[in-house]
């Protein structure tokens, strides 16, 4: 089941009549029991991969408070992160070995992959690792305390809307809104219902109808002319930003209905003038994830041990120590999103980018609000904003593609500048795609909020949900179920 | 203090009022009880008043609401509509009425007709730009039969008439005819052919029957020749209510007790051996002599028939799978039972060989090749899948180029 179907809507709705009349507990179980349904419809086998993790969150902390010298509970923490590191990287990388292994042996010699044939990466399971470390690295500092009910750990690890494709929780923030009692207000639907609705606009009603033609394009880059290709290009930039953000929006959206309301996962990122500010906009609860537990650490350690050569770290220290950061934590980043050369290049690609731009932009982080003060002013920032687009979306032709070659062969076709014809159905998808994205990320930035759909006068809305509600669900719709492109890593 | 205890509710908030008649009361007791208590009735009624007054005003905005939404939604349709599909914001768009026209010829294409994703072209095929007659050195293949052959499920260019010819392309020059329309069965196909098809002059007819029609209430019967009055305007239509019928399917259970119910009222209406509970051999004879006449009639005006056995993805006997979509079909031909249906599909294909054996038709065997595998069928398992419809296209190219068929001089 998937956020996007029909089937979705009518199980939220028998999870809110549910919930809606019971207490504290019952709510809770009502919420656990919703999610376990929802993950088990996909494959059952998938909840004793979540019921591990959920076991790892509820017992290594317990134990780990329980524990007085410190260096055990670095130890204990280490081990359960490490555990949880183990299961994903098994089961996210046992395709790739298995390949690997296959072609030391030789060619017609299969090798007996035996178990690790039979293993499938749960879906969503990069992300709820995530937040399962978040919570032992926490619980582990000292931020929060960890908690003893099962209840509490079962729906920090498996609530339903999250459990897909994120957005990451951080323990700190997370725990304790799952700890308290959620009344129904009003307010609450209504909001859930505008982020919902807008999510369903970006996923449904953009990302979808693009989604054949960007697949037609990185199929058959050899018989594609440039123009269609940049054509692509552009789409799938659109595409997996319209696909993800709307899953985020939908996703959280649901959480509001319950009462749950969580940090925004994208924050017009496409309105970038660096790499650094894209991943200050952009999967906002990885980047910051990112940030806290392998950017930061590692930066100080590797500051403080260029340092120590010196005695106190010098600028060359710091941007040795930045640079090397930046690109193994974006090294990082790629492998998450899963083992092909593809996404650790996409990755190295970022991280140099972003040790490229430090040690030539400095430190200075670029403000996401914007003073124009002059035409050229604006005409500089529209530059910038361009050229960290194009260069992003060169990012994610190596993303798409099936394997380097074939991205190397996109980007050599690209450039040859023949053909530049276009596919009629490609422009239509550019321009009315790009517009209403730009449409909804002007509002939300000139509003300074995400509520875009807030812009347009109240009496004036309705003409707007009529708009969106036909486009999105009776319409744009006609391709056909797309999957959410995030939800397979 | 007793003023309040007359006044739980505090109504006399207007003390100066009160005061202001104080003199009236004074002197009139009675008059000034009366007052009071009118003064609160008054006001109490005035308090009701304006929350009734409220609510209405809530109602209001919210009826003002729904209809901006639902008119809002119903221009949203049509502008979608204009863009997907070509169909003027103004236009009632219905199937038939834009698909068909029915005259002394018979029931055919509309000339230029159009409907959501279907396109005829002048002559009322649904194919390209045509000439009346064949060009020189090409090979006219003209395709009849119903909504399979038409291409209900697929969009244009993509039924498997227009594959046979996008196929054929690098043979030689062929030029494919689609001039199959929806609702036809052999009779009407028969008056369609001799009426307007023969005018055409192809080379090559192929011929691919539905079955199905014979199990219906009346047989089917030649349409009579008589011109029909033009029809009048189409009352506008809500193209919303459309477009959530085209999207959206009830649920399983739902369609199940519909369907149930569907075939209980046709069949409560007739009397109880009404339903073919057996093959009804008369309505076998008459799909064979109609499918030999048709076939007689091709050859006559010196065209090459092709026939083709009707495909359906049913097993026979059937899956416990397929039972709903069995069932569906059973209330499309209430009077046939499921059984029926497909043994009657089966009765069909054999005659169909045999007819072709007889009299020496190319056969295209599309019931040997595709029977029982859904992988060729759209969800009602009677119409084509985009790889059913190439699956069809490509045996036909290879009956028409391997098998070397020249048109008859």
């Amino acid at each position: 089941m998937s956020l996007s179907q029909l089937s979705f809507l009518g199980f939220l709705v028998v999870t809110f009549m549910a919930w809606l009349p019971l207490g504290k507990t019952g709510r809770k179980t009502v919420l656990l029991v919703a999610s376990a349904v929802f993950y088990g419809a996909w494959d059952v086998r998938f909840l004793a991969v979540l019921a591990f993790v959920w076991t790892i969150v509820l017992v290594v902390p317990q134990v780990v408070l329980r524990c007085g010298e410190q260096r055990t509970r670095r130890l204990l923490t280490g081990l359960g992160v490490a555990l949880l590191l183990l299961a994903l990287a098994s089961l996210k990388y046992a395709g790739a070995f298995m390949a690997a292994s296959g072609a030391r042996v030789g060619a017609g010699v299969p090798p007996d992959a035996g178990i690790l044939s039979r293993l499938v990466l749960p879906v969503g399971m990069s992300f709820y690792t995530f937040q399962a470390i978040s919570y032992l690295v926490d619980t582990y500092r000292g931020v929060l305390a960890p908690s003893r009910s099962l209840l509490d750990t079962g729906l920090y690890v498996a609530f339903f809307p999250f459990l897909l494709a994120g957005p990451i929780q951080k323990a700190a923030a997370w725990l304790p809104q799952i700890e308290a009692f959620h009344s129904f207000r009003v307010v609450n639907v209504r909001n859930g219902g505008e982020r919902m609705l807008l999510g369903y606009l970006l996923k449904t009603g953009i990302a979808d109808p693009i989604a054949p033609l960007v697949d037609q394009v990185f199929r058959a880059v050899g018989s594609t002319g440039s123009g269609d290709l940049w054509a692509g290009m552009l789409l799938y930039s659109l595409q997996i930003l319209a696909d993800f953000a709307g899953y985020s929006l939908i996703a959280r959206g649901v959480a509001s209905c319950f009462g749950y309301e969580v940090q925004p996962n994208f924050e017009q990122p496409y309105f970038s003038r660096s790499f650094s500010e894209f991943w200050r906009r952009w999967h906002i609860s990885l980047s910051t994830w990112l940030q806290q537990y392998l950017f930061t650490p590692l930066f100080k350690g590797f500051s403080t041990r260029l340092g120590s050569r010196h005695g106190v770290a010098t600028d060359g220290d710091l941007q040795a120590a930045y640079a090397s950061s930046a690109i193994l934590t974006m090294l990082l980043a790629g492998a998450w999103h899963g083992a092909g050369l593809t996404f650790i290049a996409w990755g190295l690609y970022h991280g140099l980018a972003l040790a490229l731009e430090r040690r030539y932009y400095g430190s200075r982080p670029i403000p996401k609000r914007i003073h124009l003060r002059g035409f050229a002013q604006g005409l500089r920032v529209l530059a910038q904003m361009l050229g960290t687009f194009l260069l992003v979306s060169f990012g994610w032709v190596v993303f798409r593609s099936d394997s380097l070659p074939a991205a190397a062969s996109f980007f050599s076709r690209m450039m040859v500048f023949s053909n530049w014809t276009v596919n009629a159905a490609a422009i239509h998808w550019l321009v009315g795609g790009f517009a209403m994205l730009i449409s909804v990320d002007l509002a939300q930035y000139m509003r300074r909020d995400e509520w875009a759909f807030r812009s347009v006068p109240r009496l004036a809305r309705p003409v707007l949900y009529g708009a969106i509600a036909v486009h999105t669900f009776l319409y744009a719709g006609l391709g056909g179920n797309v999957a959410f492109i995030y939800a397979q890593f | 203090m007793k003023r309040e205890r007359r006044d739980p509710l505090h109504l006399a908030t207007d003390h100066r009022q009160l005061q202001l008649k104080g003199k009236r009361q004074e002197m009139f007791p009675v008059f000034a009880k009366r007052q009071t208590t009118a003064h609160i009735g008054v006001t109490a009624l005035t308090e009701t008043g304006a929350r009734y007054r409220q609510i209405a005003r809530k109602l209001g905005v919210a009826a003002v609401m729904t209809l901006t939404f639902l008119a809002s939604a119903e221009l949203t349709a049509r502008v979608e509509e204009w863009l997907l599909w070509d169909t003027p914001l103004s236009a009632t768009p219905d199937s038939r009425r834009d698909l068909t026209i029915h005259d002394a010829l018979g029931i055919r294409g509309r000339p230029n007709g159009q409907f959501k994703k279907w396109h005829l072209n002048s002559y009322g095929f649904r194919n390209g730009p045509m000439s009346l007659l064949p060009k020189p050195g090409v090979t006219r293949i003209m395709v009849l039969g119903a909504s399979e052959t038409f291409g209900y499920s697929e969009r244009d260019g993509k039924e498997y008439p227009a594959r046979f010819g996008a196929r054929l392309e690098s043979f030689g020059s062929y030029e494919v005819v689609n001039a199959a329309m929806t609702g036809l069965d052999l009779p009407h196909i028969r008056h369609l052919w001799d009426m307007w098809g023969v005018r055409f002059k192809p080379a090559i007819v192929v011929v691919y029957p539905t079955p199905s029609f014979y199990l219906s209430d009346r047989p089917p019967r030649r349409p009579e020749r008589r011109a029909t009055a033009p029809e009048g305007p189409a009352w506008p239509k809500p193209r919303l209510l459309g477009a959530l019928t085209d999207r959206f399917d009830f649920p399983a259970f739902v369609q199940r007790l519909r369907v149930a119910r569907s075939v209980a009222a046709a069949r409560a209406s007739h009397p109880p051996d009404w339903p073919f509970r057996t093959v009804p051999t008369d309505r076998l004879g008459q799909f064979t002599d109609d499918l030999a006449g048709l076939l007689d009639s091709i050859r006559a005006a010196g065209a090459e028939p092709i026939l083709i056995t009707h495909a359906i993805g049913f097993h026979n006997p059937p899956q416990p799978e397929e039972a709903d979509k069995l069932a569906s079909w059973v209330a499309i031909s209430p009077r046939a039972t499921a059984d029926v249906l497909l043994q009657f599909e089966e009765a069909t294909a054999e005659a169909s060989r045999r007819l072709a054996l007889e009299q020496g038709i190319r056969l295209v065997d599309l019931a040997d090749h595709m029977d029982g595998d859904p992988r060729w069928f759209a969800e009602d398992y009677d119409h084509f899948s985009e790889e059913g419809a190439d699956l069809v296209a490509s045996l036909l190219a290879d009956a028409i180029v391997k098998d070397n068929l020249a048109p008859r001089k």
